[in-house]
Protein backbone atom coordinates (compact mmCIF):
# COMPACT_ATOMS: atom_id res chain seq x y z
CA UNK A 1 0.00 0.00 0.00
CA UNK A 2 1.24 3.73 -0.24
CA UNK A 3 3.07 4.69 2.92
CA UNK A 4 2.59 8.39 2.11
CA UNK A 5 -1.16 8.58 2.50
CA UNK A 6 -2.21 9.12 5.71
CA UNK A 7 -5.59 10.37 6.73
CA UNK A 8 -6.09 12.38 10.26
CA UNK A 9 -10.01 13.19 11.81
CA UNK A 10 -10.51 16.61 13.37
CA UNK A 11 -13.49 17.10 15.15
CA UNK A 12 -14.58 19.81 17.66
CA UNK A 13 -17.62 21.48 19.07
CA UNK A 14 -17.18 25.13 17.05
CA UNK A 15 -16.70 23.35 13.87
CA UNK A 16 -17.43 20.00 13.26
CA UNK A 17 -15.99 17.11 11.60
CA UNK A 18 -12.99 17.78 9.39
CA UNK A 19 -11.22 14.85 7.41
CA UNK A 20 -7.46 15.44 6.25
CA UNK A 21 -5.32 13.49 4.13
CA UNK A 22 -1.96 13.93 3.13
CA UNK A 23 -0.13 12.12 0.35
CA UNK A 24 3.29 13.07 0.99
CA UNK A 25 4.24 11.13 4.21
CA UNK A 26 2.75 14.01 6.39
CA UNK A 27 4.42 16.67 4.93
CA UNK A 28 1.32 18.59 3.69
CA UNK A 29 -2.43 17.75 4.56
CA UNK A 30 -5.58 19.21 2.28
CA UNK A 31 -9.24 18.19 3.95
CA UNK A 32 -11.49 15.20 2.04
CA UNK A 33 -15.11 14.76 2.12
CA UNK A 34 -16.78 15.38 5.53
CA UNK A 35 -20.27 14.44 4.83
CA UNK A 36 -21.42 11.66 7.28
CA UNK A 37 -24.67 10.53 6.40
CA UNK A 38 -27.20 7.89 7.27
CA UNK A 39 -28.45 5.54 4.90
CA UNK A 40 -32.06 5.16 5.17
CA UNK A 41 -34.10 6.44 8.47
CA UNK A 42 -32.58 6.55 11.87
CA UNK A 43 -33.88 4.98 14.48
CA UNK A 44 -32.98 5.27 18.41
CA UNK A 45 -30.30 4.08 20.79
CA UNK A 46 -30.68 4.20 24.43
CA UNK A 47 -29.57 7.35 26.18
CA UNK A 48 -26.92 7.56 30.01
CA UNK A 49 -30.87 6.69 31.50
CA UNK A 50 -32.42 4.16 29.21
CA UNK A 51 -34.53 6.58 27.52
CA UNK A 52 -34.51 6.50 23.73
CA UNK A 53 -32.11 8.69 21.90
CA UNK A 54 -32.42 9.35 17.99
CA UNK A 55 -28.83 8.77 15.64
CA UNK A 56 -26.82 11.37 14.76
CA UNK A 57 -23.83 11.89 13.75
CA UNK A 58 -20.90 13.19 15.77
CA UNK A 59 -17.45 12.57 14.82
CA UNK A 60 -15.45 10.47 13.45
CA UNK A 61 -13.21 8.30 16.13
CA UNK A 62 -11.18 5.65 13.92
CA UNK A 63 -10.12 5.68 10.65
CA UNK A 64 -8.52 2.27 9.20
CA UNK A 65 -7.31 2.52 5.46
CA UNK A 66 -8.27 -1.09 3.27
CA UNK A 67 -5.46 -3.35 3.46
CA UNK A 68 -5.99 -3.85 -0.54
CA UNK A 69 -7.17 -0.64 -2.18
CA UNK A 70 -4.88 2.55 -1.61
CA UNK A 71 -8.06 4.51 -1.50
CA UNK A 72 -10.58 2.51 0.40
CA UNK A 73 -10.51 3.71 3.72
CA UNK A 74 -13.33 2.85 6.70
CA UNK A 75 -14.44 5.67 9.00
CA UNK A 76 -15.66 4.57 12.91
CA UNK A 77 -18.05 7.08 13.98
CA UNK A 78 -20.08 8.55 16.89
CA UNK A 79 -23.15 7.41 16.96
CA UNK A 80 -22.07 4.02 16.74
CA UNK A 81 -21.92 3.49 12.73
CA UNK A 82 -19.34 2.76 10.26
CA UNK A 83 -18.60 4.41 7.05
CA UNK A 84 -16.79 3.41 3.80
CA UNK A 85 -14.84 5.68 1.34
CA UNK A 86 -13.77 4.19 -1.75
CA UNK A 87 -12.19 7.50 -3.55
CA UNK A 88 -9.44 8.25 -0.45
CA UNK A 89 -11.98 9.93 1.54
CA UNK A 90 -13.67 12.65 -0.87
CA UNK A 91 -16.79 11.14 -0.27
CA UNK A 92 -18.24 8.51 2.59
CA UNK A 93 -21.06 5.65 2.21
CA UNK A 94 -22.52 4.13 5.68
CA UNK A 95 -22.50 0.10 6.20
CA UNK A 96 -25.92 0.61 7.85
CA UNK A 97 -25.94 -2.79 8.76
CA UNK A 98 -23.73 -2.09 12.10
CA UNK A 99 -26.20 1.08 12.97
CA UNK A 100 -29.60 -0.96 12.23
CA UNK A 101 -28.36 -4.38 13.78
CA UNK A 102 -31.15 -5.77 15.76
CA UNK A 103 -29.69 -4.82 19.14
CA UNK A 104 -28.88 -1.43 18.29
CA UNK A 105 -32.04 0.26 19.79
CA UNK A 106 -30.30 -1.24 23.43
CA UNK A 107 -26.71 0.49 22.87
CA UNK A 108 -26.16 3.19 25.13
CA UNK A 109 -22.76 5.28 25.57
CA UNK A 110 -19.98 4.96 27.29
CA UNK A 111 -18.53 7.93 29.02
CA UNK A 112 -16.97 9.23 25.90
CA UNK A 113 -20.20 8.56 23.59
CA UNK A 114 -21.76 5.99 22.01
CA UNK A 115 -18.86 4.85 19.37
CA UNK A 116 -17.11 2.65 16.98
CA UNK A 117 -13.85 3.83 17.91
CA UNK A 118 -12.05 0.66 16.72
CA UNK A 119 -11.77 -1.31 13.32
CA UNK A 120 -9.97 -4.31 12.65
CA UNK A 121 -9.76 -5.57 9.17
CA UNK A 122 -8.77 -9.50 8.66
CA UNK A 123 -5.43 -9.57 6.47
CA UNK A 124 -6.62 -13.23 5.03
CA UNK A 125 -10.26 -12.32 4.31
CA UNK A 126 -11.07 -9.13 3.18
CA UNK A 127 -14.70 -9.96 3.91
CA UNK A 128 -14.24 -10.01 7.66
CA UNK A 129 -14.18 -7.21 9.81
CA UNK A 130 -13.72 -6.65 13.86
CA UNK A 131 -15.67 -3.32 15.09
CA UNK A 132 -15.69 -2.18 18.93
CA UNK A 133 -17.93 0.07 20.22
CA UNK A 134 -18.44 1.76 23.30
CA UNK A 135 -20.71 0.91 25.17
CA UNK A 136 -22.29 -2.38 22.83
CA UNK A 137 -19.10 -4.67 22.70
CA UNK A 138 -17.44 -6.33 19.72
CA UNK A 139 -19.18 -6.97 16.91
CA UNK A 140 -17.75 -9.10 13.27
CA UNK A 141 -19.01 -9.02 9.69
CA UNK A 142 -18.28 -11.64 7.27
CA UNK A 143 -19.52 -10.22 4.35
CA UNK A 144 -17.59 -6.91 4.13
CA UNK A 145 -19.93 -5.07 6.26
CA UNK A 146 -23.14 -5.75 5.14
CA UNK A 147 -24.13 -7.99 8.19
CA UNK A 148 -22.91 -8.13 11.69
CA UNK A 149 -22.37 -10.17 14.81
CA UNK A 150 -21.74 -9.64 18.27
CA UNK A 151 -19.22 -11.37 19.56
CA UNK A 152 -18.73 -11.25 23.12
CA UNK A 153 -19.42 -14.26 24.78
CA UNK A 154 -17.45 -15.00 27.50
CA UNK A 155 -17.04 -11.54 28.94
CA UNK A 156 -18.87 -10.27 32.16
CA UNK A 157 -20.01 -6.78 32.67
CA UNK A 158 -20.73 -6.39 36.35
CA UNK A 159 -23.32 -3.96 36.75
CA UNK A 160 -25.38 -4.76 33.90
CA UNK A 161 -28.98 -6.63 34.78
CA UNK A 162 -27.91 -9.29 32.75
CA UNK A 163 -23.52 -9.36 33.07
CA UNK A 164 -23.28 -12.16 30.28
CA UNK A 165 -25.63 -9.76 27.92
CA UNK A 166 -25.10 -10.03 23.99
CA UNK A 167 -24.46 -6.67 23.98
CA UNK A 168 -23.60 -3.44 26.47
CA UNK A 169 -20.76 -4.41 27.51
CA UNK A 170 -17.28 -2.26 27.46
CA UNK A 171 -14.53 -3.26 25.23
CA UNK A 172 -11.80 -0.49 25.52
CA UNK A 173 -9.66 -1.72 22.50
CA UNK A 174 -9.17 -5.56 20.86
CA UNK A 175 -5.92 -6.09 18.83
CA UNK A 176 -5.01 -9.00 16.64
CA UNK A 177 -1.49 -10.26 15.01
CA UNK A 178 -1.48 -9.70 11.36
CA UNK A 179 -1.12 -13.13 10.78
CA UNK A 180 -3.31 -15.20 13.53
CA UNK A 181 -6.08 -13.04 12.83
CA UNK A 182 -8.80 -15.30 14.31
CA UNK A 183 -7.17 -14.36 18.05
CA UNK A 184 -8.52 -11.45 19.34
CA UNK A 185 -7.14 -10.01 22.69
CA UNK A 186 -9.30 -7.70 24.25
CA UNK A 187 -9.00 -4.76 26.68
CA UNK A 188 -12.15 -4.53 28.48
CA UNK A 189 -13.32 -2.06 30.91
CA UNK A 190 -12.86 -4.59 33.41
CA UNK A 191 -9.94 -7.45 32.27
CA UNK A 192 -8.45 -8.51 29.76
CA UNK A 193 -10.01 -10.92 27.42
CA UNK A 194 -8.95 -12.97 24.96
CA UNK A 195 -10.68 -15.04 21.67
CA UNK A 196 -9.25 -17.97 19.24
CA UNK A 197 -12.55 -18.09 17.42
CA UNK A 198 -13.22 -14.76 15.91
CA UNK A 199 -14.77 -14.08 18.74
CA UNK A 200 -17.37 -16.83 19.26
CA UNK A 201 -16.10 -18.04 22.82
CA UNK A 202 -13.88 -15.85 25.12
CA UNK A 203 -12.04 -16.47 28.29
CA UNK A 204 -10.67 -13.55 30.62
CA UNK A 205 -6.80 -13.38 30.86
CA UNK A 206 -6.39 -10.71 33.42
CA UNK A 207 -4.07 -12.82 35.40
CA UNK A 208 -1.74 -11.10 38.04
CA UNK A 209 -2.81 -7.78 36.33
CA UNK A 210 -2.59 -4.71 39.37
CA UNK A 211 -6.17 -3.39 38.24
CA UNK A 212 -8.78 -4.55 36.38
CA UNK A 213 -8.98 -1.36 34.06
CA UNK A 214 -7.50 0.14 31.24
CA UNK A 215 -6.91 0.84 27.53
CA UNK A 216 -4.82 0.01 25.42
CA UNK A 217 -3.95 -3.13 24.51
CA UNK A 218 -1.20 -4.25 21.60
CA UNK A 219 0.36 -7.69 20.20
CA UNK A 220 4.11 -7.85 19.73
CA UNK A 221 4.66 -7.58 15.68
CA UNK A 222 6.58 -10.94 15.46
CA UNK A 223 5.44 -13.27 19.21
CA UNK A 224 1.63 -13.59 18.45
CA UNK A 225 1.58 -14.58 22.22
CA UNK A 226 3.25 -11.28 23.32
CA UNK A 227 1.09 -8.84 24.31
CA UNK A 228 0.89 -5.49 26.26
CA UNK A 229 -1.40 -3.55 28.08
CA UNK A 230 -1.43 -0.23 30.40
CA UNK A 231 -3.19 -0.88 33.49
CA UNK A 232 -5.03 2.45 35.19
CA UNK A 233 -6.14 2.67 38.71
CA UNK A 234 -10.03 2.44 38.24
CA UNK A 235 -13.26 3.46 35.97
CA UNK A 236 -13.24 6.70 38.00
CA UNK A 237 -9.76 7.31 38.74
CA UNK A 238 -8.10 7.64 34.98
CA UNK A 239 -4.13 7.49 35.81
CA UNK A 240 -1.93 4.85 36.24
CA UNK A 241 -1.89 2.95 39.85
CA UNK A 242 0.04 3.78 42.76
CA UNK A 243 2.04 6.71 40.80
CA UNK A 244 3.92 4.46 38.41
CA UNK A 245 4.00 4.00 35.15
CA UNK A 246 4.23 0.66 34.12
CA UNK A 247 3.52 -1.53 30.86
CA UNK A 248 2.82 -5.09 31.46
CA UNK A 249 3.86 -7.72 29.29
CA UNK A 250 2.47 -11.17 28.84
CA UNK A 251 4.46 -13.70 26.88
CA UNK A 252 1.70 -16.57 27.23
CA UNK A 253 -0.71 -15.20 25.60
CA UNK A 254 -2.47 -13.63 28.99
CA UNK A 255 -2.81 -14.52 32.48
CA UNK A 256 1.07 -14.55 33.53
CA UNK A 257 1.81 -11.03 33.11
CA UNK A 258 5.20 -9.64 33.64
CA UNK A 259 5.93 -5.39 34.71
CA UNK A 260 8.15 -3.11 32.69
CA UNK A 261 9.37 -0.31 34.29
CA UNK A 262 13.09 0.71 32.71
CA UNK A 263 12.56 4.19 31.18
CA UNK A 264 9.67 4.51 32.93
CA UNK A 265 8.67 7.07 35.59
CA UNK A 266 8.13 5.29 39.11
CA UNK A 267 6.85 7.78 41.07
CA UNK A 268 4.67 10.63 41.27
CA UNK A 269 3.31 10.09 37.77
CA UNK A 270 -0.21 10.55 36.81
CA UNK A 271 -0.96 10.10 33.75
CA UNK A 272 -3.39 7.93 31.48
CA UNK A 273 -2.51 6.21 27.89
CA UNK A 274 -5.94 5.91 25.52
CA UNK A 275 -6.84 2.86 23.71
CA UNK A 276 -6.15 4.74 20.44
CA UNK A 277 -2.26 5.45 21.80
CA UNK A 278 -0.53 2.72 21.65
CA UNK A 279 1.09 0.95 18.62
CA UNK A 280 3.77 -1.33 17.58
CA UNK A 281 6.45 -1.23 14.86
CA UNK A 282 7.05 -4.27 12.84
CA UNK A 283 10.80 -4.39 13.14
CA UNK A 284 12.24 -7.93 13.93
CA UNK A 285 12.73 -6.33 17.95
CA UNK A 286 9.21 -4.78 17.77
CA UNK A 287 9.68 -1.59 19.13
CA UNK A 288 6.73 -0.27 20.95
CA UNK A 289 5.66 3.35 21.15
CA UNK A 290 2.49 4.81 23.62
CA UNK A 291 1.47 8.82 24.23
CA UNK A 292 0.23 9.70 27.30
CA UNK A 293 -1.92 12.27 28.50
CA UNK A 294 0.69 14.16 29.88
CA UNK A 295 2.11 14.82 26.90
CA UNK A 296 4.60 12.50 26.38
CA UNK A 297 5.96 9.60 24.13
CA UNK A 298 7.40 6.83 25.46
CA UNK A 299 9.12 4.53 22.83
CA UNK A 300 11.18 0.73 23.55
CA UNK A 301 13.21 -0.02 20.49
CA UNK A 302 13.30 -3.82 22.18
CA UNK A 303 9.87 -4.93 22.67
CA UNK A 304 9.58 -3.19 26.20
CA UNK A 305 12.73 -4.06 27.81
CA UNK A 306 13.88 -0.54 27.47
CA UNK A 307 12.19 2.89 27.63
CA UNK A 308 12.79 6.20 26.33
CA UNK A 309 10.68 9.42 26.38
CA UNK A 310 11.42 10.31 22.57
CA UNK A 311 8.48 13.20 22.47
CA UNK A 312 7.57 15.60 25.21
CA UNK A 313 6.15 18.89 25.60
CA UNK A 314 2.96 18.20 23.17
CA UNK A 315 -1.22 17.91 23.78
CA UNK A 316 -2.13 15.38 25.68
CA UNK A 317 -1.80 12.30 23.45
CA UNK A 318 -5.15 10.62 21.44
CA UNK A 319 -3.91 8.52 19.27
CA UNK A 320 -0.15 7.28 18.42
CA UNK A 321 0.29 5.30 15.20
CA UNK A 322 3.78 3.64 14.27
CA UNK A 323 4.76 3.36 10.45
CA UNK A 324 7.71 1.17 9.60
CA UNK A 325 9.18 2.26 6.39
CA UNK A 326 11.28 0.35 4.40
CA UNK B 1 -19.77 42.30 -3.33
CA UNK B 2 -19.76 40.69 0.01
CA UNK B 3 -17.18 41.16 2.32
CA UNK B 4 -16.82 37.70 5.07
CA UNK B 5 -13.93 37.68 7.35
CA UNK B 6 -13.60 33.95 8.93
CA UNK B 7 -12.12 32.88 12.30
CA UNK B 8 -8.94 31.25 12.35
CA UNK B 9 -9.38 27.24 12.12
CA UNK B 10 -12.54 28.29 8.60
CA UNK B 11 -9.34 30.37 7.21
CA UNK B 12 -6.56 27.57 7.83
CA UNK B 13 -9.40 25.20 6.13
CA UNK B 14 -10.24 27.93 3.41
CA UNK B 15 -6.58 28.26 2.28
CA UNK B 16 -7.24 32.16 2.64
CA UNK B 17 -6.42 35.32 4.76
CA UNK B 18 -8.88 36.69 6.94
CA UNK B 19 -11.16 38.08 5.21
CA UNK B 20 -13.10 36.86 1.52
CA UNK B 21 -14.59 38.50 -0.96
CA UNK B 22 -17.62 37.31 -2.59
CA UNK B 23 -20.09 37.96 -5.16
CA UNK B 24 -23.69 36.82 -4.42
CA UNK B 25 -26.17 36.40 -6.87
CA UNK B 26 -29.82 37.94 -5.83
CA UNK B 27 -30.81 38.52 -2.39
CA UNK B 28 -28.06 39.06 0.15
CA UNK B 29 -29.06 37.10 2.70
CA UNK B 30 -27.27 34.63 5.48
CA UNK B 31 -28.15 31.33 3.17
CA UNK B 32 -27.55 33.01 0.07
CA UNK B 33 -23.93 34.70 1.48
CA UNK B 34 -23.03 31.05 3.01
CA UNK B 35 -24.00 29.61 -0.13
CA UNK B 36 -21.23 31.62 -1.87
CA UNK B 37 -18.80 31.08 0.45
CA UNK B 38 -18.99 27.27 0.43
CA UNK B 39 -19.23 27.23 -3.36
CA UNK B 40 -16.52 29.10 -3.75
CA UNK B 41 -14.37 27.07 -0.65
CA UNK B 42 -15.58 23.91 -0.64
CA UNK B 43 -13.46 22.53 2.48
CA UNK B 44 -15.89 24.50 4.27
CA UNK B 45 -18.86 22.60 4.14
CA UNK B 46 -20.35 21.26 6.84
CA UNK B 47 -17.73 23.66 8.94
CA UNK B 48 -20.22 26.65 9.40
CA UNK B 49 -23.85 24.93 8.67
CA UNK B 50 -24.61 21.05 9.29
CA UNK B 51 -24.42 19.24 6.02
CA UNK B 52 -27.86 17.72 6.08
CA UNK B 53 -29.88 20.45 8.07
CA UNK B 54 -28.12 23.59 7.21
CA UNK B 55 -28.49 24.89 10.72
CA UNK B 56 -25.24 26.71 12.01
CA UNK B 57 -23.18 24.90 14.20
CA UNK B 58 -24.56 26.08 18.02
CA UNK B 59 -20.64 27.06 18.77
CA UNK B 60 -20.67 29.47 16.06
CA UNK B 61 -21.78 33.12 15.66
CA UNK B 62 -22.80 35.67 12.36
CA UNK B 63 -22.24 39.46 14.06
CA UNK B 64 -21.80 42.24 11.65
CA UNK B 65 -21.79 46.06 12.41
CA UNK B 66 -21.78 45.24 16.20
CA UNK B 67 -25.24 43.60 15.56
CA UNK B 68 -25.20 39.56 16.66
CA UNK B 69 -27.24 37.61 13.48
CA UNK B 70 -26.66 34.19 14.53
CA UNK B 71 -30.38 34.17 15.54
CA UNK B 72 -31.56 35.79 12.35
CA UNK B 73 -33.69 34.17 9.61
CA UNK B 74 -30.96 32.75 7.39
CA UNK B 75 -33.54 33.87 4.68
CA UNK B 76 -33.58 37.79 6.22
CA UNK B 77 -31.56 40.10 3.87
CA UNK B 78 -28.64 41.08 5.40
CA UNK B 79 -27.82 44.79 6.68
CA UNK B 80 -27.68 47.10 4.33
CA UNK B 81 -23.91 48.35 5.65
CA UNK B 82 -22.66 44.26 4.77
CA UNK B 83 -24.38 44.63 1.01
CA UNK B 84 -22.61 47.54 0.48
CA UNK B 85 -19.30 46.07 1.61
CA UNK B 86 -19.29 49.19 4.50
CA UNK B 87 -19.23 46.28 6.97
CA UNK B 88 -18.27 42.56 6.86
CA UNK B 89 -20.15 39.53 8.12
CA UNK B 90 -18.07 37.90 10.57
CA UNK B 91 -18.29 34.19 11.15
CA UNK B 92 -16.66 33.68 14.55
CA UNK B 93 -16.55 30.62 17.46
CA UNK B 94 -17.93 31.46 20.27
CA UNK B 95 -15.59 32.27 23.26
CA UNK B 96 -16.25 29.83 25.81
CA UNK B 97 -16.02 31.17 29.30
CA UNK B 98 -17.67 34.10 31.45
CA UNK B 99 -21.61 34.93 31.63
CA UNK B 100 -23.56 34.54 29.08
CA UNK B 101 -25.93 36.96 31.03
CA UNK B 102 -23.75 39.68 30.81
CA UNK B 103 -24.36 39.75 26.84
CA UNK B 104 -28.17 40.15 28.11
CA UNK B 105 -28.91 43.71 29.34
CA UNK B 106 -31.55 44.83 31.61
CA UNK B 107 -33.91 47.10 30.01
CA UNK B 108 -33.55 49.21 32.74
CA UNK B 109 -29.64 49.57 31.85
CA UNK B 110 -30.92 50.43 28.02
CA UNK B 111 -33.42 52.91 29.75
CA UNK B 112 -30.16 54.88 31.60
CA UNK B 113 -27.77 54.75 29.25
CA UNK B 114 -30.31 55.42 26.75
CA UNK B 115 -27.70 55.25 23.97
CA UNK B 116 -28.93 54.47 20.37
CA UNK B 117 -26.16 51.22 20.18
CA UNK B 118 -26.76 49.75 17.36
CA UNK B 119 -25.57 51.29 14.05
CA UNK B 120 -28.62 49.28 11.47
CA UNK B 121 -31.55 50.08 13.42
CA UNK B 122 -30.05 53.52 14.74
CA UNK B 123 -31.13 52.68 18.28
CA UNK B 124 -34.82 52.66 16.82
CA UNK B 125 -35.42 49.90 19.51
CA UNK B 126 -33.85 51.26 22.51
CA UNK B 127 -36.00 54.47 22.56
CA UNK B 128 -39.07 54.01 25.36
CA UNK B 129 -36.81 51.64 26.87
CA UNK B 130 -37.78 48.63 24.49
CA UNK B 131 -35.63 46.09 23.59
CA UNK B 132 -34.21 44.84 19.92
CA UNK B 133 -36.65 41.36 19.63
CA UNK B 134 -32.82 39.43 19.01
CA UNK B 135 -31.64 40.13 22.10
CA UNK B 136 -28.18 41.14 21.18
CA UNK B 137 -28.95 42.74 18.32
CA UNK B 138 -27.94 46.23 19.73
CA UNK B 139 -24.05 46.21 20.89
CA UNK B 140 -22.90 47.19 24.52
CA UNK B 141 -19.63 49.01 23.75
CA UNK B 142 -21.36 52.06 25.11
CA UNK B 143 -21.79 50.30 28.37
CA UNK B 144 -18.46 49.18 28.93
Amino acid sequence: MNPDRIYASQSSSWFGQVIQRSDDGGKTWNPVGNQFNHEGTTGTHQWYDGTPHPWEFKRVWHLESSLTDPDTVYAGVEDAAIFRSTDGGQNWQELPGLRTHQSGFQWAPGAGGLAVHTILLDPTNPDRIYVAISAAGAFRSDDGGKTWKPINRGLKSKYLPDPNAEVGHRVHRPAMHRSRPDTLFKQLQWNVMRTDDAGENGNLISGNLPTDFGFPIEVHAQELDTVYVIPITSDSEYYVDDGKLRVYRSRTGGTDWEVLTNGLQQQDCYVNVLRDAMSVDTLDSCGISFGTSGEQVYCSPDGGDHWKAIVRDLPPFVSVEVQTLP
Amino acid sequence: MIRVELSYHLRNLARTGTGVTLAVGGEVTLRSTLDALEAAYPTLRGTVRDHVTGQRRPLLRFFAGECDLSHDSPDAPLPEAVQTSREPLLIVGVVAGGRVTSLRPRSSEVRRRGTPLCTFCDGTHNRDGQMCPSYVRHTFQAMA
